[in-house]
Parts: C-alpha cells; sequence; structure tokens
C-alpha cells in the first residue's frame, strides 16, 4: 500500500517556480546521499516485499526523481521493473546509468529532458518509458504494450480525492451534481488513505 | 448442416436488428437472427478495457474477428475498411452480438422537426417520405423500450412525456450552463440512460465510461436488445456472417448465406428478410449478393446502394476554463447548445448541435505531459490543474446527402475471401461553412468560460462520430431511392433495411434514435401487411 507523501498532504501545488526550485535543491542532498550508500531508506518497503537489489534500487531512486514522489509502491516497483527489463536486456543499466548522469550534474526533474535531447543522450528514451509506466500503468508499445496498472497508476492516484478511473462508480446516482471536493477542501482525516481506502469506497460495477 | 428456416431472417443483432427481431418475435412468428461476430458479455468487455493499453482508444475492448472483422485503427490500421478518399472517413463499429451501441454516449435524440422538409424549407438535401409528426409515436416507442430520459426543451415536440427525468447535471455542466447564461441555452442531453431504476436496470452511478462501456448496464445497448428478442422467442446465431442473399426468378429473397468461423458454408430460408447490419456492412451484401438477373448488386435499380453517406464531422475547441471543473465526475456527454440545430441560416450553412464533454481528462492530459517531458513535482502540479480545469466543446455538424459519398466493393479481400468494404467520402463547402460558424461560436463560449490556452482543432480537421446513414436511403421514388419509407426494398417484395442507412439525411442528431424508430415504424407495417401472412405459414424453428 501507498504511504503518503508529504506532497499528498498539500492542497493544490503551488502555480510559482519556488516550490520546484526548493525541492530540486532537496533532491539533489538526497540522491548525493543515496549514491553514495547505495541504499534507499527513504523509500517505503512493505513486508513482505523481499529487499530490493541494487538495480532495482537505482530503478526506485530514478523513478521517485521521475514522478516526483518519495514513496512508492514497491509491488507495482517490482512488477514495472521487471516487465520494463524484459523490454530491454539492458534496462538496469540504463537506469543506473541516468541516475548517476543526474546525480553527477544535478540536473532538476524539469529540465532533465530537455538536456538529454540536446546531447543526443543514450538515455534520452528513459525517463519517459518510466514515466509512462508510473503514471499510465503501461509498457511497452505499439503491439508489444501492456497494462500494468489501473486504478493504481500514479496519474489515477494523483487526482483520487475527486475523481475516480473510468469504470469505476462515481458514487450514488447524483453525486456528481455537488462542486467537486478537493483535497484543499475535504477535512485532513481522508487525506492519504488512497489507494487502498479508495478500493474500498469504490463500488465495482 | 441442414437448412434452418424462419418466418423472419434478420440479419445483424445490433439494437435495430434486435429490437425489430423482438417485436416480431412478439408477435408470434418465428424470428432466426443471423449475427457475424461472436457473443460477448459485459464482465468481459469491462476487464478489456481495465487491461488495455490504449484506454483512449475505445475500439481496444473490441478487436475484430478473423471471420467477421470490422475495422481498427491502433496500434495500427487493420486494413479493413479501404479508404477511396479524397477525405477519410475512418468509421467504427462492432460485429459482435448487439452491434456497434454497446459503446456509443447513448445520445437518443430526435431529429427536429423541420429536419424532415430541408429540401421543401431550404433547397437543400431531400425531404424525407414522411413527417415528424407520423414518426414521432414510434420515437416515443423507441424512448420506452430503451429507456430514455430527457428534457422536454430540445426543439423536438411530444405527445407524453419522456420515460424518465433528465439524468442529474454535472457539476461541471452546471457551472457551463450557469455562464453561458443569457448567450447560450445549455440543454441536458437527450440519452438512454437511466435517472432510475428501469426495466431491470440501475441509475447511472457516474462511472463515467459510458464509452465504451458501461459497466452496470445503466445504459441502454444493443447486447440488451439482443437479450431481449431472445427472450421474446427470437432465436439468435452468432458467429454466421452472411455473405450472400438470394433470390428466385420473381426477385424474391428466398435464402441467406452464412460461413461459419471455419469458413463453412451454411444456407438459411425465410419468409421475409430484415438486413440490419449497419450503414456499411448492409450496403456492402447487397453489392456482394451481386447475381445474373441483378448485376449490380440487389436492391440496386437505382443505382443509389451505397450512395448518399452521411455521418455527422466535427470540429473542436479545447482550453483552460477559469472555473475547476473537473470533468469526469457524472457520465460522459451531458449537455449541449441546440440553438443552431435548425435556422433560416440553413440554405447558406450546416447547421450544428455544440457538444461539451465530460470525459475525464486524466489520461490525455498525462500523456501531453510525458510528451513534453514534465517531470518531478512538476507533474503532478500540472496534472491536476489540466485535470480540473481543461474543457472542450465540439460541433456536430450535419452532411448533405451525395450520390458521390458512398460505400463500394474493394478489389482487396478478407479473411473469408470477401470483398471488403471501401468508403468515398469528402467534406464540402456547406459543412465547412457550418464549422466555420461553430468556431465563432467556441471563441464566445471561451471568453464567456473565462478561457485560456485556446486550442482550436486545425482547419480543414473533422473528427469523425460514427453515426452513419444514407447509404441504404429510403424515399418515394425507386429512381433515386434505395426502399420506400416503410424500409422495404423497391426492387424486391420481401426484403427489408432496419439501419441508420436508411435515414435520406443525417440532421444534427446522433443517428441511433432515428433509425430505431424508424425500424419500429417499419415493423408496424410489417405486422400489419406481411406478419398475418407468415403466422398462417408459420414455420418452427
Amino acid at each position: 500500500m501507498t504511504t503518503p507523501s508529504s506532497e499528498e498532504s498539500l492542497p493544490f501545488p503551488p502555480t510559482s517556480g519556488h516550490q520546484d526550485k526548493t525541492w530540486t535543491v532537496a533532491r539533489r542532498a538526497l540522491l548525493g546521499g543515496l549514491l553514495a550508500t547505495s541504499t534507499l531508506a527513504v523509500i517505503t518497503w512493505a513486508a513482505p516485499t523481499p529487499s530490493p537489489t541494487p538495480e532495482r534500487g537505482a530503478f526506485i531512486a530514478l523513478s521517485s526523481l521521475l514522478v516526483g514522489r518519495q514513496t512508492l509502491d514497491p509491488g507495482q516497483a517490482a512488477r514495472l521493473f521487471d516487465a520494463l527489463l524484459q523490454d530491454d536486456p539492458a534496462f538496469s543499466q540504463k537506469t543506473a546509468g541516468l541516475l548517476s548522469f543526474i546525480n553527477a550534474r544535478l540536473i532538476a526533474p524539469l529540465e532533465l529532458q530537455r538536456l538529454l535531447d540536446a546531447e543526443n543522450s543514450p538515455f534520452a528514451t528513459l525517463p519517459r518509458i518510466i514515466v509512462t509506466a508510473w503514471c499510465l500503468g503501461i509498457v511497452g508499445t505499439g503491439d508489444k504494450a501492456r497494462c500494468l496498472a489501473f486504478e493504481t497508476a500514479l496519474n489515477a492516484i494523483i487526482v483520487a480525492d475527486v475523481l475516480r478511473p473510468p469504470t469505476y462508480a462515481y458514487g450514488g446516482y447524483g453525486s456528481w451534481a455537488a462542486p467537486p471536493r478537493t483535497v484543499s477542501t475535504q477535512a485532513a482525516g481522508s487525506i492519504g488513505k488512497l489507494p487502498g481506502s479508495h478500493a474500498e469506497r469504490i463500488t465495482h460495477g | 448442416m441442414a437448412d434452418q428456416a424462419a418466418d423472419f431472417i434478420v440479419i445483424g443483432s445490433g439494437i435495430m436488428g434486435s429490437l425489430v427481431a423482438r417485436r416480431l418475435a412478439e408477435s408470434g412468428a418465428s424470428v432466426l437472427i443471423l449475427e457475424a461476430g461472436p457473443r460477448v458479455t459485459r464482465g468481459e468487455l469491462v476487464a478489456r478495457f481495465r487491461n488495455s493499453p490504449r484506454r483512449s482508444d475505445w475500439m481496444s475492448p473490441y478487436p475484430p474477428s478473423p471471420w467477421a472483422p470490422h475495422p481498427v485503427y491502433k496500434p495500427q490500421d487493420n486494413g479493413y475498411l479501404v479508404q477511396a478518399g479524397p477525405y477519410p472517413y475512418p468509421a467504427e463499429y462492432i460485429r459482435q452480438v448487439g452491434g456497434t451501441t454497446w459503446h456509443w454516449a447513448a445520445h437518443a435524440w430526435r431529429n427536429v422537426p423541420n429536419d424532415f422538409r430541408i429540401k421543401s424549407l431550404y433547397d437543400v438535401g431531400i425531404d424525407w417520405p414522411f413527417s415528424y409528426d407520423e414518426l414521432e409515436p414510434f420515437y416515443q416507442q423507441a424512448e420506452e423500450l430503451m429507456g430514455v430520459s430527457g428534457a422536454p426543451n430540445t426543439g423536438s415536440p411530444r405527445a407524453k412525456p419522456f420515460p424518465m427525468e433528465p439524468v442529474a447535471e454535472p457539476f461541471a455542466m452546471r457551472r457551463i450552463r450557469e455562464r453561458l447564461a443569457g448567450s447560450f441555452d445549455v440543454v441536458s442531453n437527450t440519452t438512454a440512460r437511466n435517472s432510475r431504476s428501469y426495466d431491470g436496470r440501475p441509475p447511472c452511478c457516474g462511472n463515467n465510461s459510458c464509452q465504451p462501456i458501461c459497466p452496470i448496464d445503466a445504459q441502454y445497448h444493443g447486447g440488451i436488445a439482443a437479450a431481449s428478442a431472445e427472450a421474446a422467442g427470437a432465436k439468435l446465431l452468432p458467429d454466421a456472417n452472411v455473405f450472400r442473399l438470394e433470390h428466385d426468378t420473381a426477385g424474391r429473397i428466398v435464402a441467406a448465406h452464412y460461413f461459419d468461423p471455419d469458413k463453412g458454408a451454411h444456407r438459411v430460408t425465410g419468409g421475409t428478410f430484415i438486413v440490419a447490419a449497419n450503414g456499411i456492412e448492409s450496403p456492402r451484401l447487397m453489392l456482394l449478393s451481386a447475381s445474373d438477373k441483378y448485376p449490380a448488386g440487389l436492391a440496386n435499380s437505382s443505382d443509389m446502394m451505397g450512395r448518399n453517406l452521411m455521418d455527422h464531422p466535427s470540429t473542436s475547441l479545447t482550453f483552460d476554463a477559469e472555473d475547476a471543473l473537473w470533468l469526469g465526475r457524472g457520465p460522459q456527454s451531458p449537455s449541449s447548445i441546440n440553438t443552431m440545430r435548425d435556422g433560416t441560416f440553413r440554405p447558406d450553412h450546416a447547421p450544428y448541435r455544440l457538444d461539451f464533454t465530460n470525459i475525464s481528462r486524466v489520461d490525455n492530459a498525462t500523456r501531453a505531459l510525458i510528451s513534453a517531458g514534465i517531470y518531478g513535482p512538476e507533474f503532478e502540479k500540472r496534472l491536476r490543474q489540466t485535470a480540473a480545469h481543461e474543457m472542450n466543446v465540439k460541433t456536430v455538424l450535419e452532411v448533405l446527402p451525395h450520390p458521390d459519398r458512398r460505400v463500394t466493393l474493394s478489389d482487396q479481400k478478407d479473411a473469408m475471401g470477401l470483398r471488403k468494404p471501401q468508403v468515398h467520402y469528402a467534406i464540402d463547402d456547406y459543412t465547412r461553412r457550418g464549422s466555420a460558424s461553430g468556431k465563432r461560436d467556441f471563441q464566445r463560449i471561451a471568453d464567456l468560460m473565462g478561457g485560456t490556452n485556446l486550442r482550436f482543432s486545425k482547419d480543414g480537421d473533422y473528427a469523425n462520430n460514427q453515426h452513419i446513414c444514407g447509404t441504404m436511403s429510403m424515399g418515394n421514388d425507386p429512381r433515386t431511392s434505395v426502399c420506400d419509407g416503410y424500409g422495404r426494398a423497391h426492387d424486391h417484395e420481401n426484403l427489408f433495411f432496419a439501419s441508420t442507412g436508411v435515414l435520406p439525411t443525417s440532421g444534427t442528431c446522433n443517428s441511433t434514435e432515428n433509425g430505431v424508430a424508424v425500424a419500429l415504424r417499419s415493423v408496424h407495417h410489417i405486422l400489419g401487411a406481411v406478419a398475418p401472412v407468415a403466422a398462417r405459414n408459420a414455420v418452427s424453428l
């Protein structure tokens, strides 16, 4: 189960660029520590999930950076990693390489793709592959594409205080007529219970 | 296999074929429905959607069967519907038990009365062979069968109330209606969606997946119609791909020939044949049935079979509204502006309906952000911003009948060795001028919504709405139409069509309810004129 990060407890994220700059500084320090110790203390690993290998740890760390979340579901991470590795046997090395690259150059997430593209980096395709896996739950393209997550894809989690994934009931008849209640308008006690509590609230069709 | 026989052979188990079969079976006649595609359950479809890597491709839960293909375009075009141009017509339809309304927005509009007389009133298109008033009782029948909810302020008069009140208005649509008040009247859509328990099905629970599949059957579809036909006594044979109708020397249809999935050929005989295989596959079957006596195909002495293909092209505007609307709460397609569906402008440009979507923006916004390389906390921030504020409005434009827009047979063959359907399509100036008028409305709507980041669809680009009509157009003159006002082929006494293909003009509303109402009018006629004879000669299945 995902544990809510401090970011999840925020209301609508600020619209200025200050937030990202502040975060970036913190993340730079974080990544330095991660790489120095080869551990991922900030990632929440729930028993009985096996401890990650360094390769899987690098994937988690890079994923965390790319999707802007300190906490990621370990079971989902394992499924995504396995699928990505199946598509590309060099995925582990590429992931570690990109992580080292980011750490060495102290690159902010928002600058990463532009920089990789500008430098014709061999890592240029990697961020989109990883973010697509986490945020849409999809690995692979064309005929090889498959869905590994739907209601637990991060794009569903990010808006779960307001929306249900398509095919899941919003609520009783007419409940959608009321104004939407975001995390900023809901009681604090209802925040951060997703996806587990979300799934329990859902009325299956 | 020995021949099967029935009083009525219905080809196609979609919403029209199935409701016709139901009515016929209820009269006591024997009815056999031949469906090219397989049976698929609602549960299977929901699972396919949730596990699809292409959730925005509403055809992804409906893969074609090798023995009865239909067009799909992702992850790549399967090449089944051959495009002859000049403008692409990437029609989508579903060959399975229940047909294409398994995925639809459930819009169940009636035409407005003037849609039946556009030649007389505006000197464009053609008139229908009957009036709105003559069809009105059958609209009501269709609405009661499908379970239609709606409000009476949509421009289509009615003798009786809707079976149900309109579905509760989503908050987003309320804000749009409030902000446009005084400039545009935003009305709730007339839909085959339950606003209360109806006919054993529950009210809408806001699953926001009306397309591609309502997971709770709060929305009517052809699968429900097919089940009701079977409950009434009709026999339904899936995986029976009819490839030829056989006639006698007098021109009466005597048999339907179909392939099973292993290409075993079978023959079914009957008294009356009703072709309800949609606006593309039906004319294809008629053309495939060419014989020495009818070298241009059946029901085609007018050379009109397959011609006058129409749909509803759409242009659109996507923008960010000032309000946090959060599209995706409630049903997908709840509200429209109807004021441009008719008026004195119709000699000059196409009428249109303006349609507001309530489809969640989340998946599309996610893909856009990934494409733009937005990572880190900014991703979440922008995703929420877009999911809350992005909205879309589109035109639903009339296309006039023109013989050069048509369905023909391709030289290419499908896996069963049958010639594929080929489409010839174009967007004319009448429709283009309508879209220009719609674009001016888009700008005004955006201004009233405090819109920013306006993204108009590219000039000259028109999305398709899968409202296939016109290809078996009905009319009083056998020289210029395929069938009469009851859907009976001018050339074959015992051959009827039940399809949106018989609609002579497209109007500005989704074609299904028009097609169902016309089909029910045909059944009413058949039961009066044909069924008594059939009952005397009843054939046991």
